[in-house]
């Protein structure tokens, strides 16, 4: 192996420029794939990073699912789990009985970090002249805090304070510029026909445009009297769920319809057409990516066939010397995967300077985008770079295939008459 | 000076072409003993240095047979036939054919690194020593480029001899030579003669072909004279 690698280096280095322009077709392949990836996996990292810290993973709504035949959940003490949490009177299929010990028994089951109830519905807020329209979300700060951890986006004032008075209210940056109004300033909440004067006690920054200029937090109590909900089971929409691994949310969704009866929804269905539009958008990128590289194989057959070509004479002197065919298939096939890897290292190297670079580049992302964010948020993880070795090395063998087989079967015998 | 025939030739056929069939050797048998130093003449197309090819395993019979130091190598597989070429066989070709990116001493040893079982430091002193026997021992780490036509055709004696084979076979190798350079292949294929090497020589010039011992002249792929020459 030693003797063949050496043969194979002093003929890449013999021929380095046509070499060279081989390696620059897989160099430009891979730079386009770092770099890209890096856009698009920081784009979708910035993004679920933070819905999956302000939003729910799990939602259960108070919408009962046809079939009762609910089990008991594994390790789950006590009556049914429905008996558990289900109270007479009413609509039972549009509520949650006892909301409250069924956010507790959610958060027994295996997987679930935390539970919250909430209450939800849509309002108008108002500060001199302006208004806005805003979802009125009506939580236990406290304990909505283990499912959102929202404390941490808390950019002026306190989210300790929040549940200190009744008419506290959390808002996001873009509902605070747009109404003017700053922590300690009052605002009008309007819903359902009811009037409600809130005290900004917090303001709150996600970067997700969504969420800043339209969520409205406030107590619970709160927010059941304005959308004329009443206390308990009546106030409920349903219970936010926060799990320790966000991947597991389908399974764990499925666990908790089945075991309460009720309607649940994981982060990835409330996602579902973002997340479709997000894999669209990478296959069509690998797809053009992978035709970046196949356009550098291509490179790397048409030198080596080239090579191949002007190097029978060589092939036939090795053969004639006890070269066997398979060192001289294994010389070409190395020197095209040697050249792949060449490429492939320079294009890591520079695809790398390229996304230091896009760090700087300032973003923009005004209200027309999903997020904000003052730079481009740039990902650059390591599979990325092993992906792209390893498929350049594929095409770099793939397309050293053909010129190595041919050269295996030059006959020296064919080259020595050729000479005579 | 001749002793067991090191090489046997038995109505060897070789055939060329696909759609018109041409015989290119046509039932040649001979023997070459060790220690030999036979000269294989005729004109352009008479088949010698096909048979050549024949004798030294690269090349396989169509039909016949050819035992190389006990070994029928007509039978051998493709690789069986090219660790036996290096083992047993030296090859000096007409034209150097010296591998551009290695110099003088790495083209000879390659054929000793390729067959194994010897480390580099060995291989490189037993390349140096082919060398140094034909007075390029100074011009070892030169690439082929750097070196007139006869050095170079020196070097690929020295890589042929590097692995002190049992029989040196060589196609015209005086062919791309002027008549100085030429002048001293033949003396160092005389003196390796007389140091018991079994050569056998391609050759349409007649002055060399007569200073070995036994001409084989072909005409049409047939063997149509043998003659014994003194030599010098």
């Amino acid at each position: 192996m030693k003797l063949l690698g050496k043969i194979v280096l002093r003929q890449l280095w013999a021929r380095r420029g046509l070499n060279a322009i081989a390696a620059v077709g897989v160099l430009l392949g891979v730079l386009t794939l770092v770099a890209i990836s890096g856009i698009m996996d920081g784009a979708g990292e910035k993004f679920f990073s933070t819905i999956l810290q302000v939003s729910p993973h799990i939602v259960v709504r108070a919408e009962r699912l046809d079939s009762a035949t609910t089990p008991r959940p594994a390790g789950f003490e006590g009556p049914s789990a429905i008996a558990y949490v289900t109270a007479t009177g009413g609509d039972p299929r549009r509520r949650i009985q006892r909301p409250v010990e069924m956010a507790d028994a959610i958060e027994k089951l295996e997987g679930v970090v935390a539970a919250s109830p909430f209450a939800v519905g849509t309002g108008i807020v108002a500060s001199s002249s302006k208004t806005r329209p805003v979802e009125l979300r009506g939580v236990d700060f406290a304990r909505q805090d283990r499912v959102t951890p929202l404390h941490g986006y808390v950019v002026s004032g306190s989210y300790a304070s929040l549940a200190a008075t009744p008419d506290s209210a959390l808002i996001g940056t873009l509902i605070a510029a747009d109404l003017g109004v700053k922590v300690g300033d009052r605002i009008t909440c309007v819903a359902r026909g009811q009037t409600a004067s809130l005290r900004v006690a917090a303001v709150f920054e996600t970067t997700i445009n969504a969420v800043d200029k339209g969520r409205l937090y406030v107590n619970l109590r709160q927010a059941q009297s304005l959308l004329r909900r009443g206390d308990g089971i009546d106030g409920i929409d349903g219970i936010e769920i926060r799990v320790g691994d966000p991947t597991h949310a389908p399974e764990i969704t499925t666990r908790i319809e089945r075991v309460f009866g009720y309607d649940a929804e994981s982060w990835q269905q409330v996602n579902a057409n973002f997340l479709g539009l997000l894999a669209q958008q990478g296959f069509v990128v690998n797809l053009v990516i992978g035709a970046l590289l196949a356009v550098g194989g291509f490179g790397i057959l048409a030198v080596q066939i080239m090579i191949v070509g002007q190097k029978r004479r060589d092939i036939a002197i090795l053969r004639s010397v006890g070269f066997r065919r398979a060192d001289i298939l294994q010389i070409f096939l190395a020197q095209g995967v040697a050249i792949a890897f060449v490429g492939s290292l320079f294009g890591s190297l520079f695809g790398h300077f390229a996304l230091v670079w896009l760090r700087t580049v300032k973003a923009g992302g005004g209200g027309g985008t999903i997020f904000r964010a003052e730079f481009m948020p740039i990902q650059e993880t390591w599979q990325t770079y092993l992906s792209a070795a390893a498929f350049s090395l594929v095409v770099g063998a793939l397309a050293s295939l053909l010129p190595a087989w041919r050269a295996s079967r030059v006959d020296p015998i064919d080259v020595l008459r050729g000479q005579l | 000076m001749t002793q067991s025939p090191v090489i046997e030739a038995r109505d060897v056929v070789r055939e060329l072409g696909t759609t018109v069939k041409q015989r290119v050797v046509d039932g040649v048998s001979l023997d070459i003993a060790e220690g030999d130093f036979v000269s294989l003449t005729g004109a352009s197309g008479s088949g010698k240095s096909t048979l050549l090819y024949l004798l030294g395993v690269l090349d396989r019979p169509t039909s016949g047979t050819v035992t190389v130091a006990g070994t029928d190598v007509s039978a051998l597989s493709d690789d069986a036939r090219a660790r036996f070429r290096s083992e047993n066989i030296g090859y000096v070709f007409q034209f150097h054919f010296l591998l551009p990116e290695f110099t003088a001493l790495e083209n000879v040893v390659l054929p000793l690194l390729r067959r194994g079982g010897i480390r580099d430091s060995e291989a490189n002193a037993r390349g140096l020593e082919a060398l140094t026997a034909l007075e390029l021992g100074h011009l070892s780490a030169r690439l082929p480029d750097q070196l007139s036509g006869g050095q170079q055709q020196r070097v690929a004696i020295a890589r042929a001899l590097a692995g002190r084979p049992r029989v040196l076979l060589a196609d015209e190798p005086t062919g791309a030579l002027d008549s100085a350079s030429g002048e001293i292949v033949m003396q160092i294929f005389e003196r390796l003669w007389g140091e018991g090497m079994t050569l056998v020589m391609v050759t349409h010039d007649s002055r060399f072909a007569r200073r070995a011992p036994r001409e084989i002249s072909l005409k049409d792929g047939r063997i149509v004279e043998t003659r014994s020459h003194d030599p010098r």
